[in-house]
């Protein structure tokens, strides 16, 4: 498994190079940072311009580079607008709710999961052991139609919450080497006799792995609809203060599963999609 | 010579009874200008006050406000300088900085510089701030000398907070939703080095949705002897440990998820750092460059300081509405000390003794004692959502 130090290395030891070589040695420094991250992740470099091609009809316009390199990648790849916090978001006074609505008929818990935001463990928590302190909860239902994914890793350590660590459950194939990730190990464990996953044509990316992982290690039973089927890993590689290159950097890979066909519901049923409004 | 602490109040005793008479008169009559003995400012403790576009001063002697300072809207931090005696207020909401003559607390200049200016640090000369105007992405380097802006640098992402080398010749800023360290040769004006501290962010979700939040690097905490510098990133759980001599990153640790920054204690002995994501405190060993204990944390912890000769740490949960205490002998969590509403960050006194906790929720301002771990008082009236607190001398930070 490649370490993050490794990568950094690789990342520090090509800008190094890029001095080695000489002439990009005159290319903005912002600029050089941002190419040899391009590719450092990049899963097409072939198709990549160079730093020199790129200082040339840039100079020192990041954002014009960015425009290029993601014009070089092809439609995997797009520039995002950034939005920038204010400082309650800074400071975590507000953040984006990743949990949007709890109900409990008596017999089960529904939690509609919306997105792996920053606080998405604690709220999750919370969503499982409210009204029910000491008692574990028996039925549980994760609603994920409207869950589009996002941040990968957060993903993965809330689903360490039910399975509990699991060495490499998923693999990243990357341009040169396929890296396992593991479930990590949580803090606590949700101990429930029934857990369900609802998905629909609307449940992306992350929210399908997160399905797939809790069918595979907790006998998570998958009901709905047919999912959207995005198997692929971005990064959101930082531009100018208003932009970022999300770039296509790795394959997402689950053991039996194909998940760019999307994910197929053990029960199919029909689903409700207003409330994703 | 601000650590020569009693020898220094005995002198001063007559004058500082003095003084703290002059102000109570000045407050009963509800006029609060100002004047302050030069040797009165060590004592003081200066607080932004958001709402209320001033700066409370404190007399850490009587804990008492001895002065409200007008400046811009929205202030959300200060600093001092106070070999030149001024303190400086970065007005957020008017895209401004106040530079305040202290002996008089008349403003001596209000500059206009790029959007939004929140964070700002003073070289070590005492003679230059950087300040980091986080809606535009650049920082700005301004004499206080003479007050004029030297060089506006562009470039950055969200610059956040500013550490300054002990030479004064770098400065390095945190790029709040990235993951590098911008490096600037301030006699240059420019950027001449970018740090990488972690891998973007690794996102799988649909084209065309919006993106998570993102943190990225808060802060670039130093050792005291500026040789290392400790870089959190969010998302990653990673702490580079930064050789501030050659900009590499020279080790990486795990420090939990989603950990804020790294808080020096005075000594240097410790990092602490906070992470938000599940609520522990990692202590790394700044010798050893290990984490060598995990303590329990709080939810939202905005900011860590150190007292009583650095064996307690009080961690502060703006989330939770307490300050956490952290026995750094024992290495364990001792007690808590409730604190409504929103504490937000605070500054220990230079002699260690005393903390002081500002309240947004409450428009107050919390004293600890540090010795006893005890709540000594709250100081109303220093102003509306007080932010931070600042003195001369101390370990000072803004969230």
């Amino acid at each position: 498994m490649r370490t993050w130090l490794v990568r950094l290395t690789i990342v520090t030891s090509i800008l190094a190079s890029v001095d080695a070589a000489g002439s990009p040695r005159t290319a903005p420094i912002a600029l050089s940072r941002f190419v040899s991250t391009v590719r450092a992740f990049t899963l097409a470099p072939e198709r990549l311009p160079s730093l020199v091609q790129l200082t040339q009809h840039c100079g020192g316009d990041t954002l014009c580079a960015a425009q290029r390199v993601a014009g070089a990648v092809g439609p995997r790849a797009a520039l995002m607008r950034v939005q920038h916090p204010d400082t309650d978001t800074i400071r975590w006074v507000t953040t984006k709710p990743s949990v949007v609505r709890v109900t409990d008929d008596g017999l089960q818990r529904v939690i509609a999961l919306r997105q792996f935001g920053r606080k998405v463990t604690q709220e999750l928590l919370q969503a499982l052991h409210s009204g029910s302190v000491g008692t574990p909860t028996r039925a549980i239902v994760l609603d994920l139609r409207c869950n589009h994914g996002g941040d990968f890793h957060r993903m993965m350590r809330i689903a360490g919450l039910f399975t509990g660590p699991v060495a490499g459950a998923v693999t990243l194939a990357e341009r040169h080497s396929h890296m396992t990730v593991d479930i990590p190990k949580a803090a606590s464990r949700v101990v429930t006799d029934s857990l369900t996953v609802y998905v629909g044509p609307q449940t992306a990316s992350s929210a399908e792995v997160f399905a797939i992982l809790l069918k595979q290690y907790v006998g998570a039973t998958i009901v709905g609809q047919p999912t959207y089927g995005k198997n692929f890993l971005v990064r959101v590689i930082p531009v100018t203060h208003d932009w970022s290159l999300l770039l296509p950097s790795a394959m997402i890979e689950v053991s039996g599963y194909d998940l760019s066909a999307g994910v197929v519901p053990d029960h199919v049923t029909e689903v409700d999609l207003s409330a994703c409004e | 010579m601000h650590h020569n602490g009693l020898n220094y109040r005995y002198r001063c005793s007559a004058r500082v009874v003095g003084a703290v008479m002059a102000a109570a008169v000045v407050l009963l009559m509800g006029v609060l200008q100002p004047t302050a003995a030069h040797d009165d400012l060590i004592y003081h403790v200066f607080v932004p006050n958001r709402a209320s576009a001033d700066i409370g001063v404190i007399d850490s002697r009587t804990d008492t406000v001895v002065a409200r300072i007008p400046v811009g809207r929205v202030p959300h931090q200060v600093v001092v300088s106070d070999t030149l005696r001024k303190l400086v207020a970065s007005n957020t909401e008017d895209n401004t900085i106040s530079i305040v003559d202290l002996s008089t607390r008349k403003t001596l200049a209000t500059l206009p510089l790029d959007k939004e200016p929140e964070h700002m640090e003073i070289s070590p000369m005492d003679d230059i701030v950087a300040v980091g105007n986080i809606g535009a992405g650049s920082v700005s380097l301004i004499s206080l000398v003479d007050h004029k802006e030297r060089h506006r640098i562009t470039g950055f992402f969200e610059p956040h907070n500013l550490t300054w080398s002990p030479d004064g010749s770098l400065l390095y800023v945190a790029n709040l939703g990235a993951n590098h360290v911008s490096v600037v040769n301030v006699s240059q004006g420019k950027i001449v080095n970018e740090i990488p501290v972690a891998d973007p962010q690794a996102v799988a979700k649909k084209t065309g949705t919006s993106a998570s939040e993102f943190q990225g690097i808060i802060n670039v905490t130093r050792t005291p002897d500026g040789r290392f510098g400790f870089a959190a990133h969010g998302e990653s759980g990673k702490m580079a440990v930064i050789d501030l001599r050659t900009g590499k990153t020279q080790k990486s640790l795990d420090v939990g998820t989603m950990p804020w920054r790294a808080y020096t204690t005075a000594n240097g002995q410790y990092m602490l750092v906070p992470n938000n994501g599940d609520e522990t405190v990692a202590v790394i060993d700044t010798m050893t460059q290990e984490i060598v204990k995990v303590l329990p944390g709080a939810p939202d912890m905005t900011g860590v300081n150190t007292g009583w000769f650095d064996t307690t740490a009080f961690v502060i949960s703006r989330g939770g509405d307490k300050v956490l205490i952290l026995d750094l002998i024992a290495m364990q969590k001792v007690g808590e000390i409730p604190l409504k509403s929103s504490p937000e960050t605070g500054v220990i006194t230079p002699d260690g003794a005393k903390l002081y906790v500002a309240l947004s929720g409450s428009d107050r301002v919390a004293v600890i004692d540090t010795k006893q771990r005890k709540l000594l008082t709250m100081i109303e009236g220093v102003g509306k959502e007080p932010w931070g607190a600042h003195m001369v001398g101390a370990v000072n930070y803004c969230h």
